[in-house]
């Protein structure tokens, strides 16, 4: 398959970040700043899911192509599991760092609120009887859910936190192997993430192919049965 | 360095998961496809022998 190509140059990526995260030695904070080059790229990915489920969306309400609705549900569910990996791992970091493995801080708090919102758009998309129906609402429910990505990203600006910021006005807070080192991560997960999606289109697209021939096939039974 | 560990873990576990997952799909699905393409082409067969 065509896409193996991108399995493996993510594979490759994800080796050479974890050979250099190994490299590069912790200087204060010891080990515990490795968890860095999982906890970013993963909630980079999450964001940019649920960005591409936003587009696809909105894309849906105005040209209602089944094409975009499924793209949305893609994307918010694989957001969903790297959202889940970022929260995981940066409670596993907070434990480390912070003593406790949630502290209610601002980061945590929103990121775990876009979560719970995601989850509701997956229990809409999941719940509702009606094809059209459930379609619709799903991406109305897709686009007010969004506002949670920026309520999340921007917490750490907004409101005093403990959390670390690597991007600041102040420039960039990483020495530059560990910079290159998490750029690589961030390119291998993006690498991964396009890899899954494309995955999940596939088996969608033979998902469809399926079940229109099933329908096809039962409709001729059918005919014939009335002949 | 148990807790990077741990990390690391949870993070390609749940990715292998949704691999696999897809996978498998992928490989009934395929197979599925090719049965009922197979009984489509026989319908079609035994239509034009009709």
């Amino acid at each position: 398959m065509r896409h193996n190509v991108l399995l493996f140059l993510a594979l490759g990526l994800s080796v050479a970040a974890s050979y250099a995260a190994y490299l590069t030695a912790p200087a204060v904070t010891g080990d515990i700043y490795r968890i860095l080059y999982i906890h970013v790229p993963s909630a980079w990915v999450c964001y940019l899911s649920f960005s591409i489920s936003l587009i696809a969306s909105i894309f849906f309400l105005i040209q209602r192509k089944d094409v975009y609705d499924i793209t949305a549900e893609i994307s918010a569910i694989l957001g969903l599991v790297y959202g889940a990996v970022a929260l995981l791992s940066g409670s596993i970091w907070a434990n480390a760092a912070w003593g406790s493995y949630w502290n209610w801080d601002p980061r945590e708090t929103t990121t775990l609120i876009l979560w719970i919102a995601y989850i509701g758009y997956i229990s809409i998309k999941l719940s509702l009887g009606d094809i059209e129906r459930k379609k619709v609402i799903g991406a109305v429910y897709n686009i007010l859910a969004f506002f949670t990505v920026p309520l999340s990203y921007l917490s750490i600006t907004l409101i005093p936190t403990l959390h670390p910021q690597i991007v600041s006005a102040a420039g960039i807070s990483l020495t530059m192997p560990m910079l290159i080192t998490l750029l690589v991560s961030l390119t291998a997960a993006t690498i991964l993430f396009v890899y899954l999606f494309c995955l999940a289109s596939t088996v969608w697209s033979l998902e469809r192919r399926v079940n229109a021939l099933i329908l096809g096939q039962e409709e001729k039974s059918g005919d014939m049965e009335d002949v | 360095m148990f807790d990077v560990f741990l990390v690391s873990v949870i993070y390609w576990l749940s990715l292998l998961v949704i691999f696999l997952w897809l996978n498998r799909r992928l490989v009934s699905l395929t197979q599925r496809l090719s049965e009922l393409e197979g009984r489509l082409g026989e319908q079609k067969k035994e239509f034009e022998k009709e």
